[in-house]
């Protein structure tokens, strides 16, 4: 059987169904990841789990009065938890016949927890509140109650955050280990006693069968040891008996064994890691323990559905974890755990993991709301999505963390654009933003993963930085077979052309397209024409000779320019001619845009001048993507 | 596998010292074994309830799955609550008593795993599950105009208003609506206008959410026709069941057992006396199904109720599968008579019983068991000279053959009241007497709901939450400790004090607590301090009994209908010649003397044959019966005493 929903009323972050404000997590069969920032809700869905649930580790999560949705000042009053069981097996549903939902074409568990908040005043007119809560099965929670019998079998695994591997793995009363063990299938006899087998000629002496036999034989040995011997006498005779009074004598005994019973033995091991068998006793680090802890709590996971549900609830499994290894945990979980049967819910900050889970898997959770991505859920073709897997590695995955996105179509835009950001005041890093580089603008679609099929919109801004790509009348000296301008508006095609780079918007996709051009032509046009031209020259000077320009070389650069400059062309002569290199690709365009990121930040301007200087679009665009309110208009754009 | 699990000879032998009982005959051994589908034919006082227990043992000790049970169906409560306090006897059994076993009756199994959970699926609410809440809602439903035609077509039928439209009844999967009167060929057939207006009628309640305890049968058949994956879930959960009683089976409990456990992997193990399937001529109940032949049946023939000599009187009657009834027990000779009586003398059978009785029957038998005088029938709505003697009333004035022995509903509050403060001094606890007068209150709110509405307040959980919430359960809950205070009675003033608090507190959810059937309801009925006290015990056992002063001693007679004492185990029995269609001992005199085996015999004679079975096998000490010289020739009564009866005439 298998989780397959979860919805919670008034529960904490979450409003109520009416308001369209509760919580409504379709959970995915193997790997359900839930990312999203801080008090995003990602919490209130892990313990929505464990309340209706409960834990195999049985710490209790006790509901309090901050469990009630507040909203305008207003506490509700009662807040509901409900998840869906589906897929049961005839051997499940026998298990959970009494309580099960018999809906038209297959059973189905159902269960419902209803806390309720009540006032009271107490004795000495104090208002005190308490909570009243009950967990039902069947529609609407009308059926049987959940009791004793059956919550055992509906425990899951769940592994807090920042948890301390050092202290579950431990030995010690209830320890974790213990727990863990002593519901283990192979353990079943173990609690039997039994003695050593007879010595056979030859042969080794083999121990005991059981556990409990091999501890009480060593038991035996250990009291009849001399050196245990001795101090125990000593203890009795010298200072026991001496303490007792009356006739009552006291007397100690010393051994591993105390009390009768599998656990107690269970609770005196302990797990650690080796190094190829040999045991290796330097403290590790937390991440690796908690690795051992993880495969731990894994081992008993997908066993007999006898202790609990196969259900792993795991907040931050990275945590303490390097980023290769936190890979490897994912591709473990992955294709293993949930390949034997394992169903898992994770909540993570790491796009590493992010990056390797299944699109599909992957829900957004903002500000109490859950935006799932899996295929009937967003805009974005299902035959894209295979794509996009591919091509989300561990820094794109980012963009699944971010506030706001920035898709651009090269690396030259990757690396100057937060640059300009950061130096008109709308730093990408502050603001949470992410920039994406798709490579070729053919990619813009995968934007639409941020845009829903239905429901509310997901509100991360996303901008989609695109080169109109006409070239100008002005170019036509060097732009061969290029069609420029004036012919396309021939040919009629221009509004086609401009209208098929929206043609992915909706929703927050929003492309801001560069109005003329390419991206450093537009920088050239509306006011960096110079800095352009300087920095060119050093990519070129890069690329022919491999080294930086000498200082000349700088400076009939810049005479070459001023020179330009003094023929008075129009603006927009003026930047063909600073972007005849780059057309010609007498310089990488990369180089080009790292040294004039380089020589912008160098010369300090402020916000507002170099705002001006900006093409507009790109000013629209970091605004969009950082959830700024357009200000003042950067340039109008002469013509 | 569960179907799989067998049991040595060596585990029966030492579950026999551990229980203290004997299975050493090869009988219950072989049943103690079987793990087959099959019936076990258990003739009366032969251990059947033990034997069950005994196997439930075996299993219990070998039961190792959780998601696995032992199903174990009875017909009534006695019944379950017989096997229930015997497997509390030991740690080992105990666990058989909770999940994933069931043991229950009937209904409610089929109330909790198909009809409840099919019927809260499809949306529908439930306001009450009562016969007697059915019929007093129907009945009210039907008085409206738009039933007129019904009413005016039903108004002389002899079955009576109450057992028609109170008896309306879902049946089968398609959900059927049918009643008692039904069967009859010349009831308004379901085409009909009348049949028409029942259905509206039925529906029409159903949807108000007033159901009848069979209604859920009809519902369980329904959800395994149409949710058809239920079936290999309960059989996966019930691998092993068992069936109690199982000449008690109607055909809807047949169909359903048919349905889930007719397959392979399942062990389906009837118990009872097919011997002893009689149906109840008075309450018209449904006739048992054909029991014959489905599959193997074993049997338990060794009896340890009665003696060799009643042993030979019985055995010849039973007649759906015949069986030699052998004594275990060694009982002395008695003087097993058989009274032949005329027009005059029919009043001195019973007396002339009594005295038999005390002369013939040692006191500490007496006091182990009752002594009791039966008949086929009770009551007759118009006796006819010609069929003399027709029923109990006959042969003892005193009959009251409307007393029903199940408590009813008590009319009023008080009475409620009453039965709790009864209850209270026999168990000297207050639970159950609160939850009888709790049981009160909620009566008061559902008169004090308009009939087109739903009572706001259906159960005690829901009555004690609305307290809680409104804070006034504190209140509440002392005044019903008031009401169950020992200090003796409570007077007219206080009592109306006490409902008017209780009005305040529940006023919200009454909102018709003026009317007169409410006000009726909550009126103060008690009489004087003795009598308030004492007849609260009466009425809530009624019986039927005669005290007998003989010569040296006193002797209680229990009079009842042959069905009513089913089951049970008497000192003495007494069966007394009545009439259906025929005269039952008359119609079975060849059997008696011997002349005839029971075959051929009409379909009446059939009943009358089973029903005297029952009634001649319930005695440990001496059986009689009464018979109309009428019907016995000189003949017949040389061939009688030499079967062993001795004859006495009484003029």
């Amino acid at each position: 059987m298998r989780l397959a929903h979860l919805s919670a009323d008034n529960f904490r972050i979450y409003g109520s169904k009416a308001n369209a404000a509760n919580l409504e997590l379709a959970v995915r069969p193997g790997l359900t990841l839930l990312v999203g920032q801080n008090d995003s809700g990602k919490s209130a869905i892990v313990d929505a789990l464990r309340l209706v649930l409960g834990t195999t580790s049985q710490d209790w999560l006790r509901i309090t009065e901050d469990d009630f949705h507040r909203s305008n000042g207003a506490v509700a009053e009662e807040f509901s938890i409900y998840c869906r069981f589906e897929d049961l097996s005839d051997s499940e549903a026998a298990r959970f016949l009494e309580w099960l939902s018999l809906t038209q074409g297959m059973p189905i568990l159902e269960l419902t927890l209803r806390a309720r908040r009540v006032e009271r005043t107490n004795k000495i007119g104090a208002k005190v509140w308490m909570v009243d809560a009950s967990t039902r099965t069947g529609p609407n929670g009308q059926g049987k109650a959940v009791d004793g019998e059956i919550r055992s079998f509906l425990r899951l695994t769940y592994l807090k955050p920042l948890r301390d591997a050092d202290a579950e793995m431990a030995a010690g009363r209830g320890s974790r280990l213990s727990q863990l063990l002593i519901n283990h299938p192979a353990f079943k006899d173990e609690d039997k006693p039994s003695e050593l087998p007879l010595l056979e000629a030859g042969k080794p002496q083999q121990p005991p069968p059981t556990l409990r036999g091999i501890v009480e034989t060593t038991d035996r040995w250990i009291a009849a040891s001399p050196a245990i011997a001795a101090a125990r006498s000593q203890l009795n005779t010298e200072y026991l008996q001496k303490l007792s009074v009356g006739t009552d004598k006291l007397t100690g005994e010393i051994t591993i064994h105390g009390q009768t019973g599998l656990r107690s033995i269970l609770e005196k091991l302990e797990l650690w890691l080796t190094k190829e068998g040999v045991a290796d006793h330097t403290r590790h680090g937390l991440g690796l323990k908690n690795l051992l802890f993880i495969a731990a709590e894994l081992l008993l996971l997908s066993q007999s559905a006898e202790t609990g549900l196969p259900l792993l609830l795991v907040e931050e499994p990275e945590a303490h974890l390097h980023p290769q290894l936190q890979l490897r945990l994912m591709e473990f979980l992955e294709e293993e755990a949930i390949a034997s049967g394992v169903q898992a819910v994770l909540t993570t900050h790491s796009p590493n993991l992010a990056s390797k889970a299944k699109l599909a898997d992957v829900s957004i959770v903002d500000r109490g709301r859950v935006f799932s991505l899996s295929e009937n859920h967003t805009s974005l073709a299902p035959g894209d999505y295979r794509f996009l897997e591919k091509f989300l590695d561990a820094t794109r995955a980012n963009l699944f963390f971010a506030r706001g996105v920035v898709i651009v179509e090269g690396d030259a835009e990757n690396i100057l654009i937060p640059v300009l950001a950061e130096l008109i005041g709308a730093s990408f890093s502050r603001n949470g933003v992410s920039v994406v580089n798709v490579g070729h603008r053919g990619l813009f679609r995968y934007g639409r993963v941020f845009q829903r099929a239905s429901g509310p919109e997901l509100p991360i801004p996303v901008a989609c930085i695109s080169d109109r790509d006409i070239p100008p009348d002005e170019a036509s000296d060097y732009l061969g077979d290029r069609k420029k301008e004036s012919v396309l508006i021939a040919e009629g095609k221009v509004a086609l052309l401009d209208a098929s780079l929206r043609k992915y918007d909706g929703q927050r996709v929003k492309t801001f397209v560069s109005p003329q051009w390419t991206l450093e032509y537009d920088l050239a046009l509306s006011g960096l024409a110079k800095e352009l031209h300087m920095a060119i020259a050093t990519a070129k000077a890069l690329s022919e000779k491999g080294t930086a320009p000498a200082a000349d070389d700088l400076t009939s650069a810049e005479a070459a320019f001023i020179a330009e400059e003094a023929k008075q062309q129009s603006a927009r002569q003026l930047a063909a001619f600073v972007f005849k290199p780059l057309f010609k690709k007498q310089a990488s365009k990369v180089e080009t845009a790292q040294q004039l990121a380089a020589a912008l930040k160098d010369t300090k301007p402020t916000p507002a001048d170099l705002r001006k200087k900006l093409p507009l679009y790109l000013v629209e665009a970091i605004e969009y993507a950082c959830g700024i309110t357009p200000s003042v208009p950067a340039n109008a754009n002469p013509a | 596998m569960p179907t799989q699990l067998k049991f040595s000879d060596d585990e029966i032998t030492s579950l026999a010292t551990e229980l203290a009982i004997d299975l050493s005959s090869a009988e219950k051994i072989a049943v103690l074994k079987s793990s087959t589908s099959c019936d076990i034919q258990a003739g009366p006082g032969c251990g059947k309830t033990t034997i069950l227990t005994a196997k439930l043992a075996l299993l219990a000790k070998k039961w190792r799955w959780s998601n696995r049970g032992v199903l174990v169906l009875s017909h009534t409560n006695v019944a379950r609550r017989e096997i229930e306090t015997r497997l509390g006897q030991s740690q080992s059994l105990a666990q058989l008593l909770g999940y994933p076993h069931f043991i229950g009756t009937f209904q409610t199994f089929v109330d909790q795993f198909l009809a409840l959970p099919y019927l809260r699926q499809e949306g529908v609410e439930i306001t009450a599950i009562d016969n007697d809440k059915f019929v007093a809602r129907a009945l009210a439903s039907f008085s409206k105009p738009e039933f007129s035609k019904a009413q005016f077509a039903l108004k002389n039928r002899n079955e009576g208003l109450e057992t028609i439209i109170g008896g309306l009844r879902f049946d089968g999967p398609q959900l059927v609506v049918t009643n008692p009167a039904a069967s009859n060929r010349l009831f308004p057939g379901p085409e009909s206008a009348t049949g028409q207006l029942l259905k509206r009628l039925k529906e029409r309640l159903a949807r108000d959410g007033y159901f009848r305890f069979d209604d859920m049968y009809g519902y369980a058949e329904a959800c395994l026709a149409h949710r058809k994956y239920v079936i290999s879930i309960i059989r996966h959960r019930f691998p092993w069941v068992f069936v109690d009683e199982l000449q008690d089976t109607n055909e809807s409990q047949d169909r359903i057992l048919e349905t889930l456990f007719s397959a392979d992997g399942c062990v389906m193990q009837k118990f009872g006396d097919k011997n002893q399937a009689i149906f109840n001529f008075d309450a018209g109940s449904i006739p048992a199904p054909e029991l014959f032949g489905r599959r193997p049946s074993l049997p338990l023939s060794e009896t340890h109720r009665f003696g060799d000599d009643i042993a030979r009187f019985a055995s010849p009657l039973s007649i759906v599968e015949p069986q030699t009834l052998k004594a275990t027990v060694a009982r002395d000779k008695r003087r097993h008579t058989i009274f032949v009586f005329d027009r005059g003398s029919i009043h001195r059978v019973v007396t002339s019983f009594a005295d038999l009785v005390l002369s013939e029957v040692p006191e500490s038998s007496r006091l182990k068991n009752r002594v009791c005088v039966v008949g086929g029938r009770k009551n007759l709505k118009e006796p006819k000279e010609k069929n003399f003697p027709e029923a109990i009333g006959d042969y003892w004035k005193g009959f009251q053959s409307d007393l029903s022995r199940k408590a009813r509903m008590p009319d009023t509050l008080y009475g409620f009241v009453l039965e709790a403060r009864a209850l209270v001094s026999k168990d000297n606890s207050f639970a159950e007497p609160t939850m009888r007068i709790t049981g009160g209150v909620l009566e008061a709110v559902r008169r004090a709901t308009p009939d087109k509405q739903k009572p706001l307040i259906k159960t005690r959980t829901e009555l004690k939450d609305f307290l809680i919430a409104g804070d006034s359960y504190p209140e509440f809950k002392k005044l019903m400790w008031d009401f169950l205070r020992s200090d003796p009675n409570i007077s007219e003033n206080t009592w109306n004090a006490k409902i008017e608090s209780l009005l305040l507190l529940l006023k919200t959810i009454m909102p018709e607590a003026n009317a007169p059937r409410v006000r009726e309801f909550l009126a103060w009925t008690g009489h004087s301090e003795s009598e308030a006290n004492g007849s609260a015990v009466i009425e809530a056992e009624a019986e039927n009994i005669l005290l007998h002063r003989g010569v040296t001693a006193e002797i209680s007679l229990w009079f009842d209908s042959i069905h009513g004492v089913k089951g049970e185990t008497h000192a003495a029995t007494l069966v007394l010649e009545t009439f259906a269609r025929t005269h039952d001992l008359k119609s079975l005199l060849p059997i008696l003397t011997g002349n005839q085996k029971a075959t051929n015999l009409t379909s009446t004679a059939f009943e009358h044959c089973k029903r005297l079975f029952v009634g001649v096998t319930r005695p440990t000490d001496l059986l009689c019966l009464a018979i109309f010289s009428e019907h016995v020739t000189d003949k017949d009564i040389e061939l009688l005493e030499n079967a062993g009866w001795h004859i006495e005439r009484l003029a």
